[in-house]
């Protein structure tokens, strides 16, 4: 096990609201509708900070407080004023299930929206949810475990003597998600279903004779939710690389009393075949890793077997237990910074000169602007990363900032002076 | 509660941002909780700012909320200080701060002692106001912290201009644009905020003979503390548009007079400064005679380009309109003097409704408006903001002055152009088994697999719930009557084949028409003769 020397900063750290995950789940989870509780800056951040743009059929929304809710301090206020929404969602969309999304002002004016929920789904015959995510607790892909949580309390109970199956947790790509299947389908491993799945009403069962494996790093609440009702967890690495993704699979055949067969090194080894170019470019890069999605580590991980040296690591929230084994694999030494102070963080990145920053969406032109390549951090979300056809695809979108920061070197453009070049308009 | 699906402006404390991060040497410190730190983004991705935006989160958490988030403020500020060094610290809260009942001004005032820095805290309500409001509210108020100075006039004839911002639709080009026109007139800028200063400039408003806000969302509240406190009149003109230019000239130059300067005596001819006159005369230009516009965006930037569309490139408005809650009484009354069908809102689908129903020749509106339109399979150009990262380009691109006048009458020729392009591109992808779906663009089509009848009781969530399989039930909807559903209409094959005959850059159109004729004559199933029954009605009109 790597020694990890964590510090955690007193942060203005930069990252997005966990409302962000809204983004990638209404894609989801099929005829799904995110009904967020909030203010106008919820709303504007989910478009704008996001760009998702609605078109043709939206499906999310936020119902905004308004000046007028706060003074009506009735306690049903918002009970009434959400069921007319959620009636007019419903006439207009009959979604299949509505999350109640729980925000910061919502939380400080206290409105009970497990409560809501609950009479609600009883009035609209169909699960109308409360999924706690806020920017007070949690931080940008941390939403989806909230939702997650949500999903499973409609999640039924597993009939006894149930087969003994396997549950992926966590939301990928459809391609990703089909490809995963059929690997599992080939190594003959059982499964149960995927959380979240694409159709909201039909929900893989749980229960003791469930076994749980996660497909992203930052689904903790959900994964102790799982426990709670009894499911055996495979502690093992997030799926992103050829070496990971064959450690992943191996543990679940372990999981299933199987040996794992040896094809599995074999497409390995095919995987890092087809990354030699990418990491040829990046073996001694020295790359800084402080992205905002908590794909940090398994990020670092690829990295470091890729052979570039890891400078600085941060992630918005850590914890140790679930990213257990993604730690393990981390170079020795190596200090990682929970919830950076993003001033000082700077100041250091800048000092460094790293070959390549992976980065939020804020920071990434700063940080160009002083000549130095970045990454967003955000596309790790977007793009399919995980399991082995799509290593090629991640190494691609890593290595290309770095090919194109050789070709700016070389032009010498560095435009670091914004103050002086506003002030000379 | 409102349902909102998308807004036009952004929060209150967006505006305060724009306008803080325009001001080298203020730091705006966002006194909210850790999930708002996004407003960054915009300033480095949108406007593709360089440098770190001077504006920091304080990020508190739930733990902070109701104990320490003061303390928590406080550390930021100080750490801002140390770092940055800024010469003001504005200090904003964000919606959930304002539910919070702190004391945040007294705790500043108590901090101000220690800090080189000047601390101000601008009390924004993110419940009541939104962007462009919190913008001009916290410009005027740091004019009203700021502007110190003695108000000695300048010696030569000299203005403020006052209100162009970061994220401004063309500010960045527009400041320079209106500089050139100022200085045409004989006149100095004696200093530009936010846009185009710094934080000593603030000093020095006062100096300026008169102050200039061309778009008067932002700018306005501070020309009124400045003209209180200075006697500095103001001028209110966007000099969007040939006329509207010359205008701004004219009003520039008397304002200058009746202050006791002498103007510039600058009275061009408009054709000898933009190609705006002669393009449009030419004859290339027309086609554009019997074409209709369709203009919403900001209020200033919507009465201008509609004007502009309507007396000087030929396109006559259909209907124009805003989102700027603040100014659509004005608006609707120039609207009403002017004979155009004026309107306020701020839900992007009601604005939709209206282009659907108008069906313009061109829109022009915010990047809403251009998906609206594309929609609609329209040509749409952006005029105002909320726009998008393509709307800040790298050419020089103003909106304002005779530059600009050429930019918009560009726009308009290549959107229509474009449109006619695009139209070709579609009628040569139109493959068989496909075309239904290019002519009839909004079909929708089934998302989920046919939904086993619910059982309308209780214990919903366990009836929804499904099987311990991942198996995909695929209940195919059996024979269907073929054809197309439009809403509540069915198009008929027949009809389909129909409406390929019309020539595709009005078959969107002869669509429209063919529904509204069904619908208005009670008919569910559209049939090649609801087609000729609707060209006939027409012709009669
Ligand atoms: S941080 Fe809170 S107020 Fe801001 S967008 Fe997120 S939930 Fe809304």
């Amino acid at each position: 096990m790597a020694s990890l020397n964590v510090i955690r900063e007193a942060s203005c750290a930069e990252g997005f609201c966990s409302l962000g995950c809204i983004a990638w789940l209404y894609r989801k989870i099929r005829g799904s509708f995110f009904l967020i509780v909030g203010s106008h800056t919820c709303q504007y951040f989910m478009q704008s900070a996001l760009s998702v743009m609605i078109f043709s059929e939206p499906r999310f929304a936020t119902a905004i407080i308004e000046e007028s809710d706060l003074a009506a301090k009735t306690a049903d206020f918002a009970h009434l004023e959400l069921d007319r929404i959620v009636g007019d969602i419903v006439r207009e969309y009959n979604p299949t299930i509505i999350f109640l999304v729980g925000t910061c002002p919502a939380e400080i004016i206290k409105i009970d929206l497990q409560n809501i929920g609950e009479m609600l789904t009883q009035k609209y015959a169909r699960p109308i949810m409360f999924a706690p995510v806020s920017g007070l607790e949690h931080t940008f892909t941390q939403g989806e475990d909230g939702v997650l949580q949500a999903l499973l309390a409609v999640s039924p109970a597993e009939p006894p003597g149930a087969a003994r199956e396997l549950l992926l947790v966590g939301a990928v790509g459809d391609l990703v998600e089909d490809e995963i299947l059929e690997q599992l389908a080939e190594l003959e491993i059982p499964v149960r279903g995927i959380l979240p799945a694409r159709d909201p009403r039909r929900l893989p069962a749980i229960g003791p004779n469930t076994v749980a494996v996660a497909l992203q790093p930052y689904l903790s609440m959900t994964i102790n939710a799982l426990r709670r009702r009894g499911v055996e967890v495979i502690s093992c690495r997030t799926p992103i690389g050829p070496t990971a993704t064959r450690q992943f699979y191996e543990a679940i055949c372990r999981a299933f009393g199987k040996e794992p067969p040896a094809k599995l090194a074999a497409l390995e080894a095919e995987a890092w075949e087809r990354i030699g170019p990418e990491r040829e470019l990046l073996i001694g890069k020295r790359i800084a890793i402080i992205g905002d999605n908590l794909l940090e580590l398994p990020i670092a991980n690829l990295l470091y077997e890729m052979g570039a040296e890891i400078v600085e690591l941060s992630t918005p929230y850590f914890n140790r237990k679930a990213m257990a084994a993604d730690v393990a694999c981390l170079p020795e030494g190596l200090t990682l910074y929970e919830k950076p102070d993003v001033i000082a963080q700077a100041e250091r990145v800048i000092a460094l000169k790293p070959d390549l920053t992976i980065c939020g969406l804020g920071l990434a032109n700063p940080f160009e602007s002083r000549g130095l390549p970045t990454k967003w951090s955000i596309e790790f979300t977007f793009t399919p990363i995980h399991g082995f056809k799509h290593a090629k695809d991640l190494a691609e979108i890593i290595a290309r900032p770095v090919r194109r920061g050789q070709l700016m070197a070389q032009r010498g453009w560095y435009v670091d002076q914004p103050v002086n070049t506003r002030a000379a308009v | 509660m409102r349902l909102h699906y998308w807004t036009y402006e952004g929060p209150a404390h967006v505006g305060a941002c724009r306008v803080g991060s325009s001001i080298p040497g203020v730091h705006t410190v966002l006194h909210a909780p850790g999930g708002d730190s996004y407003t960054s983004v915009l300033f480095t991705m949108i406007d593709r700012q360089c440098g770190f935006p001077a504006v920091t989160n304080v990020s508190y958490g739930r733990k902070e909320v109701s104990t320490t988030g003061i303390d928590r403020m406080i550390t930021v500020v100080e750490q801002v200080e140390r770092t940055h060094q800024p010469r003001v610290i504005q200090v904003i809260p964000t919606c959930t701060s304002n539910l919070l009942k702190e004391d945040v001004g007294g705790a500043l005032n108590r901090l101000q002692a220690q800090c080189n820095a000047r601390l101000l805290f601008l009390q924004l309500n993110a419940f009541c106001e939104k962007e462009d409001q919190g913008a001009d509210m916290t410009f005027a108020g740091l004019v009203e912290a700021l502007a110190t100075g003695t108000g000695e006039r300048t010696p030569e004839p000299s203005v403020n201009i006052l209100g162009l911002t970061s994220l401004g639709f063309r500010h960045r080009d527009d400041l320079r644009e209106i500089t050139l026109l100022l200085n045409q007139c004989g006149v100095q800028v004696n200093a530009a905020l936010p846009l185009g200063g710094t934080a000593a400039d603030f000093d020095r408003l006062g100096r300026a003979w008169f102050n200039v806000v061309p778009y008067a969302e932002i700018g306005l509240r501070a020309a009124k503390v400045l003209e209180s406190r200075f006697g500095q009149p103001y001028l209110v003109h966007a000099p969007i548009g040939i006329q509207a230019t010359q205008e701004f000239i004219e009003l520039v130059q008397s304002k200058v007079e009746e202050l006791g300067g002498r103007p510039a005596n600058f009275h061009p001819r408009p054709e000898s400064l933009s190609r705006v006159p002669w393009y449009s005369r030419s004859a290339d230009s027309h086609y554009l005679t019997p074409k209709r516009s369709f203009v919403f965006g900001v209020a200033s930037h919507a009465l201008a380009v509609a004007r502009m569309m309507e007396e000087e490139i030929g396109m006559r408005p259909l209907a124009v309109g805003t989102f700027s809650y603040e100014h659509s009484a004005a608006f609707l009354d120039t609207c009403a003097q002017r004979g155009w069908q004026g309107f306020y809102s701020d839900d992007f689908k009601e604005v939709e409704r209206r282009i659907a129903e108008l069906m313009p020749d061109i829109v022009m509106g915010t990047q809403m408006e251009r998906h609206s339109a594309r929609r609609h399979d329209l040509p749409a150009t952006v005029i105002s903001c909320p726009a998008h990262v393509t709307d800040f380009p790298a050419r020089y691109s103003p909106f304002a002055g005779w530059e600009g006048a050429n930019v918009i009458f560009d726009a308009v020729t290549h959107t229509l152009t474009l449109g006619l392009e695009s139209h070709l591109i579609d009628m040569f992808r139109e493959l068989p088994g496909v075309e239904h779906d290019s002519v009839l663009g909004a079909v929708r089509l089934p998302d989920l697999p046919d939904t086993p009848s619910q059982p309308t009781q209780a214990a919903a969530p366990a009836v929804v719930a499904g099987t311990t399989t991942t198996s995909v039930a695929t209940a195919s909807a059996g024979g269907t009557a073929s054809g197309v559903l439009s809403g509540e209409l069915r198009w008929t094959d027949e009809a389909l084949a129909e409406l390929k005959k019309i020539p595709f850059f009005i078959r969107k159109k002869a669509m429209h028409n063919t529904e509204k004729y069904a619908r208005e004559h009670g008919i569910r199933e559209i049939l090649p003769q609801t087609i000729h029954a609707t060209r006939d009605e027409l012709s009669r009109k």
